[in-house]
């Protein structure tokens, strides 16, 4: 099972999927993803109640990560593997069901209140958390300056992967930097203003979210039931 | 000792302490997340059950959330890509899948070899009947080319 970034869908563990599909562990092991409630082609909830299911919390996602289990049957998946917002939602679900995960893989995460810990070692700015918190409101609520980021960023990007991105990828001998950055930002416009609103309201939520009193507690289950293991295949995101 | 030596020496003293006192918390405040938390990480990780893994130069999510995360989860493993930043996936792809490949092997070896034979009897069964349902469908199309050479039922031949 992999729990992705925020607002990438697969593209992200391309690189990796790949190493691993070559020693062949794919074709044992099969592989599931899901976006996040809200986000590209994803409901933000049930059509009754939107308003009930639509606070987009971390809860909210790793219920869903559970419900797709259910749904496929699957008592108890190989591996959770998740990154950045995968994390959060990973932690979550290890706490919400032990029994349901096997192993978990955690990359690059956080175990909560992701604002107040943005660039801390390095930048230490006051109250910059409630600052970011202002920025994102601003942005979700005004249509003109979420018009103004979108003309900016898109604009930006194309002189900044002219700039800084191909030299950087000319100097690494990675070229897909550059093809990653571009997508990712128009990925975010791409979808509409409702998608980027349900975007921006997540970072509030991993802000909110926190497992630190839960993590001496996670226990992922033990091996002794491994006939059921298997991850399944479903391609609910866009790809 | 004259008034002024002993200032002098005072000075140079103030001076050394305060010097060494501001080094001392430059390189606290600078300082790398501690050894002994790996330590303990590693200690733990006899029996693994999650693997974590950075980069120190990750800013969105700092390092230290994964330091506090290994030394707390009970048999967590940490594995740190030094010059690493937040997208540590795209940037040592190798490294990563390696130590990811070795975490989900370990332990349950038997069961991957298991699935393995098993995933390859189905192929050969697979295939198998791939063959015979070939051969049922050459049979169809021969009888059927001869149904059409022959004339439907209730024509006259002349």
């Amino acid at each position: 099972m992999c729990g992705n970034g925020l607002g990438c869908g697969l593209q992200f563990s391309v690189p990796i999927l790949n190493a691993i599909e070559d020693v062949g562990l794919l074709s044992i092991v099969t592989l599931v993803t899901w976006d996040y409630r809200g986000l590209f082609k994803s409901t933000e909830g049930t059509e009754n109640n939107k308003l009930e299911t639509a606070f987009f919390s971390v809860r909210d996602s790793a219920m869903d990560a559970a419900e797709l289990l259910n749904h496929l049957k699957c008592e108890q998946c190989f591996a959770y593997f998740g990154w950045s917002t995968g994390v959060q939602v990973g932690l979550e679900l290890a706490g919400l069901f032990p029994n349901r995960i096997n192993k978990l893989v955690l990359l690059n995460g956080a175990h909560g209140h992701i604002l107040h810990s943005l660039l801390q070692p390095f930048f230490r700015l006051p109250f910059l958390g409630d600052l970011l918190h202002l920025v994102l409101f601003a942005l979700r609520r005004s249509f003109a300056f979420y018009q103004l980021a979108k003309w900016f960023t898109l604009s930006a990007i194309k002189v900044v992967s002219l700039l800084v991105l191909r030299p950087i990828c000319f100097i690494s001998g990675r070229s897909y930097y550059n093809v990653y950055a571009v997508n990712y930002f128009t990925d975010f416009f791409a979808y509409g203003q409702d998608h980027s609103a349900h975007y921006l309201k997540y970072p509030h939520s991993l802000d909110a979210h926190s497992a630190f009193h839960l993590l001496p507690e996670i226990q992922v289950s033990e091996r002794a039931s491994l006939d059921e293991d298997e991850d399944e295949d479903e391609n609910t995101s866009h790809y | 000792m004259s008034e002024r030596a002993l200032t002098k020496t005072k000075t140079k003293t103030r001076i050394r302490a305060t010097t060494k006192l501001t080094l001392f918390s430059i390189l606290w405040l600078a300082r790398l997340p501690p050894d002994p938390l790996k330590k303990c990480a590693s200690l733990r990780s006899a029996q693994n059950e999650t693997l974590i893994i950075t980069g120190m130069g990750d800013v969105i999510t700092p390092a230290y959330h994964s330091y506090e995360m290994a030394s707390m989860i009970p048999y967590a493993e940490l594995w740190v890509a030094n010059w690493g930043t937040h997208f540590v996936l795209l940037e040592y792809p190798q490294q990563i899948s390696e130590a990811i490949l070795k975490f989900l092997e370990r332990g349950s070896e038997e069961m991957i070899a298991e699935k393995k034979l098993e995933r390859l009897e189905l192929e050969e069964k697979a295939a198998k009947e791939k063959e015979r349902e070939k051969e049922i469908e050459d049979k169809e199309e021969r009888e059927k080319a001869r149904r059409n050479c022959l004339p439907a039922a209730g024509t006259r031949i002349r």
